[in-house]
């Protein structure tokens, strides 16, 4: 039988998925003090984005994305499209990675190795995968609450210690929207929101598939609403210019709490947090890759691909940018327009379209 | 030679031959031997010591005596089979009598403390129960010692055990299985468990996986244990062992399946899940408030024995600057002229806290006093004075040691013992970073095992509302609905 996971622990897999690189990137720093804006924003279209995925699930409940394009495109083009999603996934989980394992040396690890971090991760994402979805989903609950409790007492210590300046966030009401609206599409819509196209591959692994569509919403609209809160905080203890400029706007705020000079140097819980974070946003990506390549190549055991497909991941981390600057302007400047907004946005609807007008022809 | 192992049809002397073949010359086995004049011989077999002497003098010997001088039957060589049933039937005054007729009956009932008569020229024999093994008498528990609550506990013999465990579950639904394990101990076991109560699923897998037991001998439950747990290797326990009949009864209660091993005073408790193993029978007795407030702090004492040395070692190693600036320059400060570095420093105490320990517990008592003055004051205060190692790690390992005691069950306290090296290197090697790393690895590992198909984290993930009333907390007697915190099978 196959695995399951149930619905709070999708729930909770979803969360910890979204904010997992847009919390530690700040992703709506680019509208300055207006982020919450550009993120609530986005996280509503983000909703409309996975209702396309979800009404896709819906026609075939039982298959992955990878699957049912070539049941929609026919197979030559739907494997195509499957491979070139698999291709996306992989890229992603590189990218991922690259992403944690910067941050990691910039916060506390600038004479160590990038690749005895990156290849620790990988390590430990790759018995993640073996064991199985079902115990992902497991690990998802427990980390879900350590992360929440973790980000909660930062919140707490920085509302105790008085570095709360309100002053910072007005005027609420935006005098020019258009780095708002800049910030919403293309970056904040397709990370994080768009990447849910990868759970169109998780979907059929859920217990309730009844419950795809509300638990799907209940936890982006939850996670949107925590990142819009977080960047209202972040602003308000650091102010738009320095979030602007730093590298990672949460370690700059969290390192700023000092209370009775005893609880300080609050580095030691956000690293806890970047490592969840950068965990299951990985393994989300590294699993869609594994059972993408495992449907196109109809390999039956997936664990024989978790080694090969894993150290391909983290090679490629390292090939994808020679710098870390050069990494930073691709994810900016490149990647959502020649991969998210295709594969995330124009691909799903077209094969939405396709599958509808399959259905009705199927009906008349 | 081969020894023939079928029906018996012998004369007396060839049956005395024949059993000294089998059983050696044994200076504990005890034939005695009844001529009776123009009547049929007999004699009566065991084995010394393991069989109750005043049953056969006075149930067996002596009616024997009675009867066989007026007896019709004693009369007649030819009609030994009536013979014996007459005895069954109408003399023996012994509780358990049978009939048995091939050499492996008779041995195996002799070899467990049974006693055998045999007629000259008969087929057949008696086979009367006379076991009777000494064994202490109940005493107080010793390892899992309580404030309040019963003082008996199991001692090395099943039927005393399973006794102690039906009293207290005066029940027709408690149901109490015995078998034989083992192919030379023969040991006896027994698996206890509430018909309307236990899972079937679960049952019929403690079942199967007790039967499929291929072993030479059972002298502890743990040669079970080893058997019931699943393939995969894991240094969590997934079962638990008790001394305590209480404990074993609670448990019964809650639908778990409990099994007895002859010889040894701890029964076993299975499915087991990881928080089980942070309760004490003590929780039930006390009051909610503060048993579950000890709960915690037995939880909490588990994360710090198994972190401790690892974080420590991190943050000195790794991010001195994430600690507290005093802090830090006090703890350079102690660590001026300590020749090791960190991780070293903890490793070597770690080591010799370990073998302390391991000491402590095989040390001859009247030497016990020398250990401890080596180890608190030699090792303890004389290695800080003399600068090898800096008085923060000491309290640092002292810590981890006291906390490691605060952990109840034995078993659970291994594996943190184990567990807690592999965050001292990983978190001298990468710091914060792999401790989380490691974390996160225990954490797929255990998320994945199960006890008997029940997931071990059940209650805490996959997450179970109902049974939260007795996980992290426990909830009063008044307010707890005893039948939610069943166990069952999830998948």
């Amino acid at each position: 039988m196959k695995e399951k996971i149930n619905t709070i622990q999708f729930f909770c897999l979803i969360v910890l998925f979204e904010i997992g690189s847009a919390l530690l990137l700040e992703v709506g720093r680019s509208a300055g003090k207006y982020g919450w804006i550009s993120l609530i924003v986005a996280g509503l279209l983000g909703c409309i984005l996975y209702l396309v995925y979800t009404k896709l699930h819906t026609y075939y409940p039982s298959l992955p994305l990878t699957q049912y394009t070539q049941l929609i495109w026919g197979k030559h083009i739907g494997i195509i499209i499957s491979f070139l999603y698999a291709l996306y996934f992989m890229y992603m989980a590189a990218r991922i990675l690259r992403d944690f394992t910067a941050l990691l040396l910039i916060m506390a690890y600038r004479n160590t190795s990038p690749v005895i971090l990156a290849a620790l991760m990988m390590g430990v994402c790759m018995y993640g995968i073996k064991q199985g979805i079902q115990t992902i989903g497991r690990v998802a609950l427990a980390g879900f609450v350590l992360l929440f409790s973790i980000l909660f007492l930062i919140i707490i210590f920085q509302w105790i210690n008085g570095l709360l300046d309100v002053e910072n966030v007005r005027p609420i009401i935006p005098r020019d929207w258009s780095p708002i609206l800049h910030t919403i599409f293309p970056t904040a819509l397709t990370i994080p929101f768009g990447e849910m196209i990868a759970f169109s591959m998780i979907f059929p692994d859920l217990d309730q598939k009844s419950k795809v569509k509300k638990i799907g919403l209940y936890a982006i609209i939850a996670s949107c609403l925590f990142l819009a809160f977080s960047s209202i905080v972040n602003i308000m203890i650091l102010n738009e210019d320095i979030v602007e400029s730093s590298i990672f706007p949460l370690l700059s705020a969290a390192s700023l709490v000092d209370i009775a000079h005893f609880i300080t140097r609050l580095e030691a819980l956000v690293v806890i947090t970047l490592v969840t974070l950068g965990i299951f946003k990985l393994l989300v990506f590294f699993y869609c890759t594994v059972i993408g390549i495992a449907d196109i190549l109809q390999i039956k055991n997936q664990n024989k691909l978790i080694l090969p497909i894993g150290l391909l991941i983290l090679t490629l981390s390292f090939a994808i940018a020679p710098n870390y600057i050069e990494h930073i302007y691709i994810g900016i400047h490149k990647v959502p327009y020649y991969l998210h907004i295709p594969l995330q946005i124009v691909v799903p609807i077209l094969l939405l379209l396709t599958a509808f007008i399959k259905n009705r022809k199927k009906h008349n | 030679m081969a020894i023939q192992r079928g029906l018996i049809n012998e004369n007396i002397e060839q049956f005395k031959v024949h059993l000294e073949k089998e059983l050696g010359a044994n200076s504990d086995l005890l034939i005695r031997e009844f001529q009776l004049h123009n009547r049929v011989d007999l004699i009566i077999v065991y084995i010394d010591g393991i069989c109750d002497k005043q049953v056969i003098e006075t149930s067996i010997i002596k009616p024997i005596l009675e009867v066989c001088n007026d007896s019709f039957y004693f009369n007649e060589p030819n009609r030994t089979t009536e013979l014996n049933n007459y005895l069954k039937d109408q003399v023996l005054s012994a509780s358990e009598v049978e009939i048995a007729s091939t050499w492996d009956t008779i041995l195996s009932s002799l070899v467990s403390g049974n006693t055998v008569i045999f007629f000259n020229k008969s087929s057949e024999v008696l086979v009367i129960g006379t076991k009777s093994i000494d064994s202490r008498s109940i005493s107080e528990p010793t390892t899992q010692v309580l404030v309040r609550g019963p003082k008996d506990s199991f001692t090395e013999k099943i039927r005393t055990n399973s006794s102690l465990v039906r009293s207290r579950i005066q029940h027709p639904s408690l149901r109490i299985e015995f078998s034989k394990l083992g192919e030379r101990t023969q040991t006896d076991i027994a698996i206890l468990y509430i018909e309307d109560l236990v899972d079937a699923s679960i049952l019929k897998k403690v079942k199967e996986k007790v039967k499929n037991i291929k072993i030479d001998g059972i002298l502890e439950s743990r040669y079970i244990e080893s058997f019931l747990e699943d393939e995969t290797y894991s240094p969590f326990p997934r079962t638990f062992n008790t001394e305590r009949p209480d404990v074993m009864a609670g448990n019964l209660l809650e639908g778990r399946i409990g099994i007895l091993v002859n010889g040894t005073p701890f029964g076993l408790i299975c499915p087991t899940l990881l928080m089980d193993h942070f309760k004490t029978a003590e929780d039930y007795y006390e009051k909610s408030d503060i048993s579950s407030l000890m709960r915690l702090l037995r939880i909490f004492s588990f994360i710090i024995s198994l972190l401790t040395p690892g974080v420590y070692v991190a943050l000195v190693t790794h991010h001195i600057g994430m600690i507290p600036t005093n802090l830090a320059v006090s703890i350079a400060a102690q660590r001026e002229g300590v020749p090791f570095p960190t991780v070293v420093e903890i490793f070597l105490l770690e080591v010799t806290f370990e073998i302390l320990r391991e000491a402590g517990i095989r040390i001859p008592r009247a030497s016990g006093q020398a250990a401890s003055i080596v180890g608190a004051l030699i090792i303890g205060q004389g290695v800080v004075e003399a600068g090898f190692v800096s008085s923060v790690s000491t309290i640092i390992v002292a810590l981890t040691a006291i906390s490691s005691f605060a952990v109840p069950q034995y078993s659970i306290g291994a594996t943190g013992r184990i567990l807690r090296f592999v965050f001292l290197f990983m978190g001298a090697f990468i710091g914060l970073y792999g401790i989380m790393l490691s974390l996160f690895f225990i954490g797929f590992h255990i998320a994945k095992l199960n006890s008997f198909g029940v997931p071990y984290l059940l209650p805490v993930t996959p997450f179970n509302t109902a049974a939260q009333q007795d996980n992290f907390i426990r909830m009063p007697w008044r307010q707890m609905k005893r039948k939610n915190n069943k166990i069952r099978d999830e998948k």
